[in-house]
């Protein structure tokens, strides 16, 4: 080995101490250049080392170089992963000067809310498409004979009286339910049918908390072959599971309407109580919340379709009812008076 | 129809609770509204004697007693009364601590001018009676008992409050249903148990024959079907036994006399009315006939009625005697003096009794049965129940036999049945003999296989759906299995496009920040003006209503008036900022093809925003940001908005609405003549669009085409112009030049005041340019901007800003 030899590999090691001693000190990318300068740059002493090379012995100059290199690598290495370090801390204190309120307040538009009584239709419209049901519209000012005539009100019934129609002439009115629609489709569609007809409906009351004007119903008509009245029963509790929860349960009471037979009202177990009895009951357990029956087979016949070969059943529900109940909604008055602060509660 | 519980038992002998035979009636269908027991809400009273009295050593017109409450001797208790009409020995009610009487009154132990007091005397008054009901009575103070009564008794014991009374809903279709009878068959039915009907027999012991003492004239058969009149001497007009009395109460009627309270007591047992005339007050004989012009009639109860020729009477040969069915004249009345009478039973056709009803104002129990239509069958057996009474009241003598007027009655058809059929209905697997049973009980009678006669009290049973009905009610509707459609038959559901549309709207308006509301659909006559609409406007052509409230007469012809109203009543009730949409129908005079009143599709919208700063009008962009989102979910990007004068709006500050060359909308602020008519605010905006048009014009189609992938080059332009120039004009002339590379353009500064020149005002655009096929360079953008720079300042003497 000559001198030099063991001068150069000497001189590698200090540098390597020097290294470690300057690269501990230097904190941010600025002095870590600095420190690469210092060992790495054009008049560092490694390239000087580097430039005596040429005075050894082909082994020796391999030899050297090899810890040369290696040094060179092993300051490069450190000092990167340093710099990196570095860099993320730098980024890191950058990010939290510019730090934002997030409890400032959001920007753009909030969203508006459907009216709570659309909400109910919406919810039953939904349930009935799912079980195959055509949405069905007819006219707001319809014939007398549609709301009344061939659905079997006979004449001098009090509903066609004046205090409870509203009339444009003898035989023109405002409907006063959405049973017409009925009529309408089976006299234009061929069974099977199965429609649900959502619509405003107009009757002369003085407004109050339960009364108004103007309401909404829901008419649901189904006619196809066999159609029973354990189907109507059937629907009519999938129907309440789905709008009112899987707890509910129904509870038919005959009554009359001219338009069906057998006819009966709907009443559910109540959704609050679960049928113990409560205000929105009024201790009952149930709820009344429609009204159904079997098609009249005299208006099976009007609308020709023979009643012998097919039978069906129809069911009316009052919406603002409903809504009422589901949105604990006091006074009808309130869904028509559209006051922002009220509707916003529903959006 | 208000039932009294035990009276319904005399038909149907049902031992079950209250509460089970309402919730029985109810699921069989004779709805119950509700039940009370008699004085239910009385608690906590008992019978007591009052064994001593003694002054009251702080009050002369108080009095310390000692009550013994127990049969025993073992219990006392001390109340200090006011009542002057007590002494020792008298029993009477007594209220315990905690008692609950009429009209929330709750008795509490306490001391009364320093006197220990542990009840009160009641008077009737004190359990919601009074002298009518309780005769013997004081007019003022302490109910006592006249009869020995054991003491410690509650008082529903000790002054007979037992009954139960029910109020049931009768459906239009079941006249039978306004009687006890009628509730009676339907209760047996409810419980499977023998049903007794009323079968009355009268002994007739007079030799008299009603004919012998008054004729029949003539009866108007299309308005009478049957007509009958018994005559009845040695009458002896007197109240009725207390029973009867009591029954009548419970019912709602007051007793008058036995003979008024009999036919009240038929008319409520077998809801057939009965009148009763004094027979020495008739002249002549009896006429059902028209009213003749100018005669009059005064009412029981004292009202002059001027007859009109189409009101059925009642006459003598002198005079009307009674409006038929609905009310009698006072002048042949039974009064204290009457001696004899003629009862009268009849079938009155229920259209007549309603005209006549309905121009006189006039309803009674007795013309809103005939209303409903009773049955004619069941007159003849009424009278006969008047009789039977009259005869046990002794309240008089019967004739033998009595004047009888029938008109023919057409059978009613048999109706054709199959308990197939009818389970297959009701979804049911019943035997025939089940159903044949339950019809006979109903009071049908069984015909030749396959064929039943209704009985006349059941008018409803027409055909077999009615039977249905009637089986599936005595089954059990709550029994019948739920199944579910045959799903074989498949029916797609869903919305119509028609409808997806409107949801697609309903969707985009919510997620803009807009409430749907729901408005009414009539409004006053005066609104026309109000809207300061043309003589000739179309809006005017209304579908007015009959007999309608003026302010809600006329259909409304647009949605603007409900939406002003919308925003006058949220901005009265400090709403600072209100947004509201509706998709609603607008109607006309005009009629359609079916010969109807037309009906039109519109969307309407109304913004105000009470801290709104006038000038920039952002109101009317922040609508016109929604019209756009609107049309462009409609796939409909070429409308345009013009400036054109329409009636409602400010012409400086509103737009129609154009798409593809026809008028479809309005949009902007309002006069503010028309906003002070409503008293909306200034801010008001309203965006209203012709459904029925656009719809049909809607594009869901899209498709892709190539875009951009190179990278755009932006150049700023700042530059003043006369403020006359709209931004279109400043826009068309950018993009003419601009093109073919110019992706987008956008107005980033508007600026009008100092440092611009009176009249001028400054804008700044980006534009934004972009190839689809190379990386543009800087040359091909100078070029166009030149060009752009060029042409504003050539066609709108435009001054670039440097």
């Amino acid at each position: 080995m000559s001198q030099v030899f063991e001068q150069l590999k000497e001189q590698v090691g200090r540098l390597r101490e020097a290294f470690v001693g300057r690269l501990a000190e230097a904190v941010d990318a600025q002095t870590l250049e600095q420190v690469r300068v210092h060992f790495l740059g054009k008049k560092s002493e490694l390239i000087a080392m580097m430039k005596q090379m040429g005075s050894l012995e082909s082994e020796e100059r391999k030899h050297f170089g090899q810890l040369a290199n290696e040094l060179r690598n092993s300051i490069e290495q450190a000092l990167e992963e340093k710099l990196n370090v570095a860099k993320r801390a730098e980024e890191a204190r950058r990010l939290q000067k510019e730090a934002i309120d997030i409890t400032l307040p959001s920007v753009g538009t909030s969203r508006g809310g459907r009216h709570p009584v659309q909400q109910t239709i919406d919810q039953v419209r939904d349930i009935f498409v799912g079980l195959g049901y055509q949405i069905a519209e007819g006219p707001e000012i319809e014939f007398v004979r549609y709301n009344f005539d061939l659905l079997r009100i006979p004449e001098g019934h009090p509903s066609r009286e004046h205090q409870d129609t509203f009339y444009l002439s003898d035989d023109v009115l405002l409907r006063t339910q959405t049973s017409g629609v009925q009529v309408r489709v089976m006299e234009n569609c061929k069974p099977p049918i199965r429609i649900i007809a959502p619509g405003k409906v107009y009757r002369p009351d003085t407004p109050d908390a339960t009364h108004s004007p103007i309401f909404h119903q829901i008419e649901g008509l189904v006619i196809d072959k066999g159609v029973s009245m354990g189907d109507l029963v059937g629907t009519l509790r999938l129907f309440a599971k789905e709008l009112f929860g899987e707890q509910t349960e129904i509870r038919l009471r005959p009554h009359h309407f001219p338009f069906t037979e057998p006819s009966c009202e709907v009443d559910v177990s109540c959704w609050r109580c679960a049928g113990k009895g409560c205000p929105t009951c009024k201790q009952e357990g149930f709820v009344e919340v429609l009204g159904a029956g079997m098609v009249h087979p005299w208006i099976l016949e009007q609308c020709g379709i023979d009643p012998k070969v097919y039978s069906g059943f129809a069911f009316g529900i009052g919406a603002e009812r409903v809504a009422m109940a589901k949105f604990d909604v006091d006074d009808i008055r309130h869904f028509y008076e559209n006051n922002v602060d009220f509707l916003k509660q529903f959006r | 129809m208000l039932a009294v519980l035990s009276w319904l038992k005399e038909f149907a002998q049902v031992e079950a609770s209250p509460k089970a035979i309402c919730d029985a009636m109810t699921l069989s269908g004779s709805k119950v509204e509700y039940f009370h027991q008699e004085a239910g809400h009385i608690t906590g009273v008992v019978t007591g004697k009052i064994t001593s009295i003694a002054p009251h050593p702080n009050a002369d017109r108080l009095r310390i007693c000692q009550v013994q409450i127990d049969e025993e001797g073992k219990q006392y208790l001390q109340i200090v009364t006011a009542a002057t009409n007590v002494k020792e020995g008298d029993v009477v009610p007594v209220a315990l601590d905690g008692a609950d009487l009429h009209d929330g009154l709750k008795i509490k132990k306490g001391k009364l001018r320093g006197e220990l007091s542990e009840g009160m005397f009641c008077s009737v008054e004190e359990f919601g009676y009074s002298r009518e009901e309780f005769p013997e009575a004081p007019e003022h103070g302490v109910y006592v008992f006249q009869k020995p009564v054991t003491l410690g008794l509650s008082i529903h014991e000790a002054l007979g409050f037992k009954e139960c009374l029910i109020e049931f809903e009768i459906t239009s279709n079941r006249p039978d249903c306004f009687s006890m009878e009628g509730l009676g068959r339907e209760l047996a039915l409810t419980y499977d148990v023998p049903f007794h009907a009323v079968e009355p027999k009268v002994q007739a012991q007079s030799t008299e024959m009603t004919a012998t003492h008054i004729a029949l004239g003539s009866v108007e058969a299309g308005r009478c079907a049957h007509y009958e009149l018994r005559y009845v001497d040695n009458v002896v007009v007197q109240p009725s036994p207390e029973w009867l009395q009591k029954r009548l109460r419970l019912a709602g009627i007051r007793p008058i006399n036995n003979v008024v309270d009999v036919t009240n007591y038929v008319l409520l047992e077998l809801g057939q009315p009965l009148h009763a005339f004094d027979y020495d007050e008739l002249q002549g004989p009896i006429d059902v006939r028209f009213a003749r012009a100018s005669e009059s009639l005064t009412l029981l109860d004292e009202t002059e009625l001027e007859l009109k020729a189409n009101d059925l009477i009642i006459a003598d040969a002198k005079r009307p005697l009674a409006l038929a069915g609905i009310m009698g004249g006072l002048g042949s009345s039974v009064t204290e003096k009457t001696k004899r009478i003629v009862l009268e039973a009849a079938y009155f056709e229920p259209k007549g009794i309603r005209l006549s009803s309905q121009q006189h104002g006039i309803r009674t129990e007795s013309s809103s049965r005939f209303e409903k239509g009773l049955d004619v069958q069941n007159v003849h057996r009424a009278l006969d129940r008047a009789l039977e009474l009259i005869e046990a009241l002794s309240c008089g003598r019967v004739s033998s036999e009595g004047l009888i007027f029938e008109s023919t009655q057409e059978c009613r058809p048999a109706i054709e049945w199959s308990s197939d059929r009818i389970n297959k209905l009701l979804g049911l697997d019943l035997p025939v003999s089940y159903m044949e049973e339950l019809f006979t009980k109903l009071g049908a009678t069984l015909l030749e296989k396959g064929l039943l006669q209704a009985p006349s009290y059941r008018p409803d049973l027409e055909g077999e759906a009615d039977l249905a009905e009637e089986v599936a009610r005595f089954y059990g509707y709550n029994k019948i299995p739920a199944t579910l459609l045959d799903q074989k038959s498949f029916v797609r559901g869903g919305l119509t496009p028609v409808q997806r549309l409107k949801e697609l709207l309903t969707e985009l308006c919510l997620a803009h920040g807009f409430d749907q509301a729901m408005t009414y659909s009539f409004e006053s006559p005066k609104t026309d003006d109000w809207l300061l609409l043309e003589q000739e406007s179309p809006l005017r052509k209304r579908a007015r209503l009959l007999r309608s409230a003026e302010e809600l007469s006329v259909m409304r012809s647009s949605l603007l008036p409900s939406f002003l109203k919308l925003a006058s009543h949220n901005s009265k009730r400090w709403v600072k900022l209100a947004q509201l949409f509706e998709l609603s129908k607008v109607f006309s005079a005009e009629l359609n093809e079916e010969g109807l009143p037309s009906e039109k599709n519109y969307l309407a919208a109304i913004r105000y925003d009470l801290e709104e700063e006038k000038k920039g009008g952002r109101g009317f962009f922040v609508m016109k940001g929604l019209l756009e989102n609107l049309l462009q979910e409609l796939g409909l990007k070429d409308y345009q908005l013009r400036a054109e004068a329409t009636a409602s709006f400010n012409p400086y500050r509103s737009a129609s609405v154009y798409c593809r060359g026809q008028l479809v909308g309005q949009l902007g602020y309002l006069m503010p003549e028309v906003l002070k008519h409503f008293s909306a605010p200034a801010s008001t905006v309203y965006l209203e669009l012709n459904l029925d048009l656009l719809l049909p014009m809607a594009n869901l189609k899209r498709s892709q085409k190539p875009f951009a992938k190179f990278p755009p080059m932006n150049r700023d332009l700042a530059f003043t112009l006369k403020k006359e120039h709209s931004a279109a004009s400043v826009e068309q002339v950018i993009r003419k030049k601009a093109k073919p590379h110019l992706d987008s353009l956008e107005l980033f500064d508007l600026y009008e005041g100092k440092q611009i020149e009176d009249g001028y005002k400054s804008m700044a655009y980006r534009l934004r340019f972009r190839s689809l096929d190379k990386t543009l360079t800087d040359d091909e953008v100078n070029q166009a901007m030149e060009a752009v720079v060029e042409s504003l300042a050539k066609q709108l003497e435009a001054k670039v800003r440097s």
